[in-house]
């Protein structure tokens, strides 16, 4: 029975409440651990899945119907070797961006940045078309699309991924340039 | 000059932990470690909600696990907006209440609801309220959503618009609770009172 003369009586409902004592529960981190453990598991095969499709498939593409962007002439005499590359490069992104891409899977906002970052490739092929270019000009332009290109690849390979995860790209968009 | 009102000052929550920015960091990045950390953090205010909530200890501890389930799928996407502990305990409620709709307590306790009486009860306690024991018991008696909009009022410090936001109902439904919840508690506590008088 209570004392009634007790000076550290509740005044409010809040005090009365916190002072009620605190119960213990059992330990579920073995059970949450093992959880997410299988959990993590399925991710990772989905993961691997998702990598093995990519390793096996990309260079049969490649080699069956990559074809390197037409570029423009090059009468300003820009280094062949580099420029070779980048098509080369240019060509590869854009073999993994179809296989990558798949717009069921997109979301609202997952599409306008998709097609931003279209947009900002097809700005640059627009200046690549232009004449008189100069050597360096063209070489920069092309790192750009390269560069542009791997965002994108990189974009939607981690959308097509998340999804395979029941997830969406929404709440990481803040990672993309 | 008389100072301008303030609102009431918000009581403190159980789950009001200062959590290091630097854990979170490690636990977004799914060191299992940090996790167990967070987890060992709020099992404890976890629990108790739920227990008072869901008046079951079963009831209270898979609300537990789901909490820390979620709670661990959804950190890689927490911004820091808000304290964490905060974040952690809105999962939570939200769990709880899942749990009594699952159970259709509250469908069936709150349909002779009614929003008379919204006056807060501000008297003194009856003695009995500083008897743990009893005031367990008279809590443990009153429908689950009655006790749960007074536990989340007096103990946790929630508005009675945002309790109504957690229960899907009005701010009226969560004065009117309170406020037949708190009549409701005094009745119980006075009469244990004279039991053992």
């Amino acid at each position: 029975m209570h004392d009634r003369s007790n000076s550290n009586a509740p005044a409010t409902w809040r005090e009365a409440f916190a002072a009620l004592p605190i119960a213990e529960p059992a330990d579920h981190w073995p059970t949450i651990a093992s959880r997410v453990g299988r959990r993590r598991t399925a991710v990772g095969w989905v993961a691997l899945a998702a990598t093995l499709v990519l390793a096996l498939a990309l260079p049969w593409k490649l080699q069956r119907d990559a074809v390197p962007p037409a570029p423009v002439s090059n009468p300003t005499g820009a280094p062949h070797g580099e420029l070779e590359t980048l098509y080369a490069q240019s060509a590869q992104l854009e073999a993994l961006l179809s296989y990558a891409r798949d717009d069921r899977v997109s979301s609202g906002t997952a599409a306008t940045v998709s097609a931003q970052l279209d947009q900002r490739v097809a700005s640059i092929d627009a200046a690549l078309t232009q004449p008189h270019l100069t050597a360096t000009r063209q070489r920069d332009l092309w790192r750009q699309r390269v560069d542009a290109l791997r965002t994108l690849a990189s974009f939607e390979t981690n959308r097509r991924l998340l999804s395979a995860q029941g997830e969406h790209y929404d709440g990481a968009l803040v990672r993309v340039d | 000059m008389a100072p301008a009102s303030l609102p009431p000052a918000r009581p403190p929550s159980s789950f009001a932990i200062d959590v290091p920015q630097a854990l979170v960091g490690r636990a977004q990045r799914g060191d299992v470690q940090a996790l167990e950390e967070i987890y060992r953090s709020f099992e404890r205010p976890v629990f108790n909600l739920a227990l008072r909530i869901a008046g079951d200890r079963e009831l209270a501890s898979e609300v537990l696990q789901e909490t820390m389930l979620k709670v661990i799928d959804h950190i890689p996407r927490f911004r820091g907006g808000a304290p964490f502990w905060s974040w952690l305990r809105q999962i939570a409620v939200n769990e709880a209440l899942m749990q009594l709709r699952r159970g259709r307590r509250q469908s069936r306790e709150l349909s002779n609801e009614d929003e008379d009486g919204f006056g807060e009860d501000t008297g003194p306690l009856p003695p009995a309220a500083a008897d743990a024991a009893q005031l367990h018991r008279a809590l443990g008696s009153l429908p689950s959503a009655t006790r749960t909009v007074l536990w989340l009022y007096h103990a946790e410090g929630y508005t009675h618009e945002e309790i109504a936001t957690l229960m899907q109902r009005t701010p009226s439904f969560s004065k009117s609770q309170l406020s037949r919840g708190t009549r409701r508690l005094r009745t119980l506590l006075n009469a244990e009172e004279s039991v053992h008088a």
